[in-house]
C-alpha cells in the first residue's frame, strides 16, 4: 500500500477510541479519535477520510446524523457504525442512509480490523488484518 | 446474501412460490426435505414428526418432553443451514424463531378467505360455507399452535416485512416483489446481522444437546461463549450442572462455557414434605 488508510474514529466513551485507535495504527492506519461528534465534523470538513468509525448514540449528534452528514459530504468514505444498543431497526436504518457495516459492542479490536480491510477493498486499496 | 422466511397461510390458490422465488434468486429453498434429518436426530419416525408439525391438534397430543425435544432439533437443524447462506426457507417456522436478524426478511403469504375456502372445499369435497367454517377453525388452531410453540401469533402481519395477499397480486409479481425486497439495501448482511444469527445457531445446537437431560433448560450465546441456565432440587444441583458441562462442551463452537443452576423451590418443597 502506498498511502495509509485515513480513519476517523468516534466515540463518546473516551476508551472506546483509546483502544481501537492503536489497534487500527498497528495494521498501518492513520486514524484520528474523537470524542465530541461536532468536532469530529469539523475535522471530516477539513479532510477526507477513508472510513468513519462511529458510535450511535451520543449526546450531541446520533451516528444515524454523523453518517448522513459524512456521505453528503464525500459519498466514497465506508461508515462503520458501532452500537452497545444494535437492534434491527438500527442495523436496517443504518444501512438504508448507506451504511457500510455495523458492528454490535463488545467487539474485538480484531473484529473491527476484518472490517476494516473490507472497507479498504471496497475501496481499491491493499491492506491486511 | 439476504435469507429468505416464507409463512404461507394454507390453502392458498395457485402454486407454492417458495420455488419459484428461490430459483429466480438463485437460492437453495429449504423445508419440509429437511425432516428426514431432523427425524434422525431426534429418532422418531418421519411420519410421526410431519403428522406433529402437520396439524396443531396432533402437537398438542404429543408428549411435552418430545415436543421440546422437537422444537429445539428443528431450531438447530434449520439455523445451521440458514447460517450458510442464499436460503429461502418455508414450512419450518423460521419466521416465529429467529429474532432480530436484520438480512432475513420474512415474508407472509394470505389469500382471500373466499379463494382459500374454495380451494379447501374442491380438495375434500365440501360446500363453499363448510369450507370457510373448516378453514376458520384450521385459522384458530395455527394461531393457537404458534402461540404455544413459539410466544408468537404467526398471523400477526407485526411479526413480517411483507404481507402479499395472493387474491389481489398475480404469483409472478408477488415473487418480483419479495426479490426486490431482498435486493435491497437494508436486508444485506452485515457484521452484525450474520454474529446475530451466529450466535443463535450456536445457542439452538447446544440446546438440541441439552433439551433431553432439561426440558426447561435456557441457552443463550455470543461470541463463541454460552450461558446455560437450569433449575434444579439442591440435591441434584452439583450432577446437573456437571452432565449440562460435558454434553455442551462436545458442541462445535462453544469456546467458553457457563452454567447457571437455579433452585427448584417447588421441587425442594415436595422434597420436604416427603
Amino acid at each position: 500500500m502506498t498511502e495509509q488508510l485515513k480513519v476517523l474514529i468516534l466515540d463518546d466513551e473516551p476508551t472506546v477510541g483509546k483502544r481501537l485507535g492503536p489497534a487500527l495504527c498497528k495494521m498501518g492506519c492513520q486514524t484520528e479519535t474523537f470524542v465530541d461528534p461536532t468536532e469530529a465534523l469539523q475535522r471530516l470538513e477539513q479532510t477526507e477520510f477513508d472510513v468513519v468509525v462511529t458510535d450511535i448514540r451520543m449526546e450531541k449528534l446520533d451516528g444515524i446524523q454523523v453518517l448522513e452528514r459524512v456521505l453528503a459530504k464525500s459519498p466514497r468514505t465506508k461508515v462503520v457504525v458501532i452500537s452497545g444498543y444494535a437492534t434491527l431497526e438500527v442495523a436496517r436504518q443504518a444501512l438504508a442512509k448507506g451504511a457500510f457495516d455495523l458492528l454490535a459492542k463488545p467487539f474485538k479490536p480484531a473484529d473491527l480490523r476484518e472490517v476494516i480491510v473490507r472497507a479498504a477493498q471496497s475501496l481499491g486499496l491493499a491492506l491486511t488484518a | 446474501m439476504p435469507v429468505v422466511a416464507i409463512c404461507a397461510a394454507s390453502h392458498l390458490p395457485g402454486q407454492d412460490l417458495a420455488p419459484t422465488l428461490a430459483s429466480q434468486l438463485g437460492y437453495a429453498q429449504v423445508g419440509a426435505e429437511m425432516l428426514p434429518q431432523i427425524a434422525s436426530r431426534l429418532q422418531v419416525e418421519e411420519s410421526k414428526l410431519q403428522a406433529a408439525l402437520g396439524a396443531p391438534k396432533a402437537w398438542q397430543r404429543i408428549n411435552p418432553k418430545l415436543r421440546a425435544r422437537m422444537l429445539a432439533h428443528i431450531k438447530a437443524v434449520l439455523l445451521e443451514r440458514l447460517e450458510s447462506d442464499r436460503v429461502v426457507s418455508s414450512g419450518l417456522a423460521a419466521h416465529l424463531f429467529v429474532q432480530g436478524v436484520s438480512h432475513l426478511c420474512k415474508v407472509r403469504l394470505i389469500a382471500d378467505a373466499a379463494d382459500r375456502a374454495a380451494v379447501l372445499a374442491q380438495e375434500q369435497g365440501l360446500k363453499q360455507e363448510q369450507a370457510l367454517a373448516r378453514l376458520e377453525a384450521l385459522d384458530a388452531d395455527r394461531r393457537q399452535w404458534s402461540l404455544a410453540a413459539f410466544g408468537e401469533d404467526e398471523s400477526a402481519a407485526a411479526l413480517y416485512d411483507l404481507v402479499i395477499n395472493l387474491s389481489r397480486v398475480e404469483p409472478g409479481q408477488a415473487v418480483k416483489i419479495i426479490a426486490g425486497t431482498v435486493g435491497s439495501r437494508k436486508f444485506q448482511p452485515m457484521t452484525f446481522s450474520l454474529d446475530r444469527l451466529r450466535d443463535q445457531a450456536l445457542a439452538s445446537r447446544v440446546r438440541a444437546e441439552l433439551v433431553a437431560l432439561d426440558p426447561e433448560v435456557r441457552v443463550n450465546a455470543g461470541q463463541g461463549r454460552v450461558w446455560v441456565q437450569t433449575i434444579a432440587v439442591k440435591r441434584q444441583q452439583e450432577k446437573r450442572v456437571q452432565a449440562l458441562k460435558v454434553l455442551a462442551q462436545g458442541v462445535a463452537g462453544v469456546a467458553d462455557l457457563e452454567v447457571q443452576v437455579l433452585p427448584d423451590l417447588i421441587g425442594q418443597a415436595a422434597d420436604t414434605m416427603r
